[in-house]
């Protein structure tokens, strides 16, 4: 099973380093990837390099990371609520950090001599912080440990202010097409990546799934509820702190990069766990695989569907998300 | 060796609790409450609903802290228990555990080995795995160990959750109302069964009738208070009854059987 996980993986992303605006045959994106990892790659023109190693591998690799970290992050916010609707922007993170991105993107308010596309990604990212630091206060001062009810109210409060802001400041300040490149950042793209920052992303991929994973068998206690994973010795509020704001931190990380990408956390775990069974050992690793596939894919799509433009690869995801969204609410079972 | 054998063994202390007061909001929920319940004994936790018998069990499981008081098992204060090193003493079935999530009945009750398991060591690190087939026997649900979650029965859910407490090897198990939605038998073989496992044990139970057959003693709640406690049979007497229940009620020796049962004659009428 994980080497057929494995091999899908692989070929969805061969397949997509070919497929493109340009189409370059599977032979000859090999032949540059073993002449970069230090092999006779035999005749590699420079367009082919730039295109395979240099454009598309960094967002293969980034669809591959982004997919999967929000695939996890979703299936442990669905276990930590109880809730499966849980995904991962629950905790405020994506309309902070929009409101970070906007600041930028339509008032100009710079970061400290950065060029433009950095600028967004560190405010998005600092956004994201700010959201889910107020998110974290007004859900735990009720002090009864982060409820999920209460932490999913505050990240819906805090989502609203921070939407009312984001429209303010693009209708009263936008000028020329700034109302379109905001939709279009929320939506998400990867078209930004390069190989500096797929390489932060894959690294917070390797971290989500190695920390989430350690955490499996306790996230499997909250099957039936605190009380329950308490009665098993779980310490539900300092497992629910370490898992919220990890979360929070790595999906931080991939909106900053490539903007909010709605459905994937949502739908994956849903998808695979009647492949794989609910039992979270299984369920983490089966979704980062199924976030990634899906990513690549959706972003493949993306950039190869519409001539010279690319389509918001949050839309697509959108796309394929809802009809599963609305099939899995039918058979959902009504215990 | 039975099953029983196999997943049961160590020491019954007794679980005791001194002083204990919790506050919900403005409402005292339990107020100044001792308990005492035997090793290796049953006791009954009876009293109307909101009398605070789910609060009190928490509190005994260590999983609320009581606003004063403490609770004891054996001479060990339940407090200074680290998580993990607790949930291996004690088990609690909860009144209300549902889930939407399709585990199989053998990953539920497997469960019940986290306490047992080094938090990074996976399955392996646990030497006592085998426990959970014991269990699974000992509760008459071999047959259904890979069955989904949401295909059981309430009774066979029930079982399973009771598997899920065993699992965890307690020296003292909590039950809180364990006999809802369960048939006649079922309930019977229930409570027998817990009997049968010899481990300090409080139920929390509404059938006053059940409870003078498998309880060895009871503690009585009303509003929060102890309002009596000891031997069932000299501990559920009709003022008692009339004061907690509102009923008229009287425990009179069976006519047949080695022991008593509970008469009543209506509901006491309320005077404005
Ligand atoms: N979070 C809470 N805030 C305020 N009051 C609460 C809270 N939880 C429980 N209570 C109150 O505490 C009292 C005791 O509740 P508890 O659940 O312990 O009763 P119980 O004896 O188990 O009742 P039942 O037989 O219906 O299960 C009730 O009056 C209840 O309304
Ligand atoms: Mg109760």
């Amino acid at each position: 099973m994980a080497t057929l996980a494995v091999l899908s993986l692989v070929a969805s992303a061969a397949v997509a380093l070919a497929l493109g605006s340009v189409d370059v045959p599977l032979s000859r994106v090999l032949a540059v990837l073993v002449r970069r990892l230090g092999g006779d790659g035999g005749g590699v023109t420079v367009l082919e390099d730039q295109l395979v190693w240099q454009l598309r591998l960094p967002r293969v690799l980034g669809a591959v990371a982004v997919g999967a970290v929000l695939a996890l992050c979703g299936a442990v916010l669905q276990s930590l609520t109880r809730n499966d609707l849980a995904d991962p922007f629950l905790l405020g993170v994506s309309s902070g950090a929009t409101v970070g991105a906007v600041t930028v993107m339509v008032l100009g308010i710079g970061v400290g001599g950065l060029v433009a596309s950095t600028a967004v990604s560190t405010a998005a990212f600092a956004g994201a912080l700010a959201a889910l630091a107020v998110v974290l206060l007004i859900a735990a001062a009720g002090g009864r440990g982060l409820s999920p009810h209460r932490t999913v109210l505050a990240g819906v409060a805090v989502a609203y202010l921070c939407s009312a802001y984001t429209s303010v400041v693009v209708i009263m300040h936008g000028e020329g097409d700034a109302a379109r490149r905001v939709l279009s950042w929320t939506l998400g793209s990867l078209a930004g990546l390069r190989w500096e920052s797929t390489l932060v992303l894959l690294a917070a991929a390797a971290v989500a799934l190695v920390w989430f994973s350690a955490y499996a068998e306790r996230l499997d206690a909250f099957t039936f509820g605190e009380v329950s994973a308490l009665s098993l010795g779980v310490p539900v509020t300092a497992t629910r702190w370490v898992l919220m704001v990890a979360t929070a931190l790595v999906t931080a990380t991939t909106v900053a990069y490539a903007g909010v990408i709605g459905f994937v956390g949502l739908v994956v775990p849903h998808l695979v766990r009647p492949l794989v069974g609910h039992r979270h050992v299984a369920v983490l690793p089966a979704s980062a695989w199924g976030g990634a596939v899906l990513l690549v894919w959706a972003d493949t799509a993306a950039r190869s569907l519409v001539d010279r433009q690319e389509v918001p690869i949050g839309a697509l995801t959108a796309l394929l998300g809802v009809p599963v969204l609305i099939w899995l609410m039918a058979r959902r079972p009504r215990t | 060796m039975t099953h029983r054998d196999r997943c049961v063994h160590g020491a019954t202390p007794d679980l005791s609790a001194e002083g204990l007061s919790v506050r919900l909001g403005d409402r005292t929920v339990l107020d100044d409450v001792q308990v005492l319940a035997k090793g290796g004994r049953v006791t009954g936790l009876l009293g109307p609903n909101g009398s605070g018998k789910t609060t009190l069990l928490h509190v005994l499981a260590g999983l609320r802290r009581p606003d004063r008081g403490t609770v004891l098992v054996g001479d060990v204060a339940v407090r200074t228990l680290s998580h993990r090193r607790r949930a291996r003493t004690i088990a609690l079935v909860e009144q209300h555990a549902a889930t939407t999530t399709d585990l199989t009945v053998r990953q539920v009750v497997a469960l019940g080995r986290l306490p047992h398991r080094r938090m990074l060591g996976g399955p392996g690190s646990d030497p006592g795995a085998g426990v959970v087939d014991d269990v699974l026997g000992l509760v008459g649900l071999t047959h259904l160990a890979d069955r989904g979650w949401t295909t059981l029965s309430g009774g066979e859910r029930q079982r399973a959750h009771l598997a899920r407490t065993l699992a965890q090897q307690p020296e003292v198990l909590l039950l809180d109302e364990p006999t809802n939605h369960l048939d006649l038998g079922q309930q019977l073989r229930f409570l027998s069964l817990a009997r049968e496992l010899g481990l300090t044990t409080v139920a929390a139970l509404h059938d006053l009738e059940l409870a003078t057959a498998f309880c060895d003693d009871v503690v009585v709640l009303d509003g929060g208070r102890v309002r009596g406690q000891g031997p069932v049979d000299t501990t559920l007497t009709a003022p008692l009854l009339r004061e907690v229940y509102r009923v008229e009620a009287s425990l009179d020796p069976h006519p047949r059987l080695d022991r008593h049962h509970l008469v009543w004659d209506g509901h006491v009428e309320e005077t404005a």
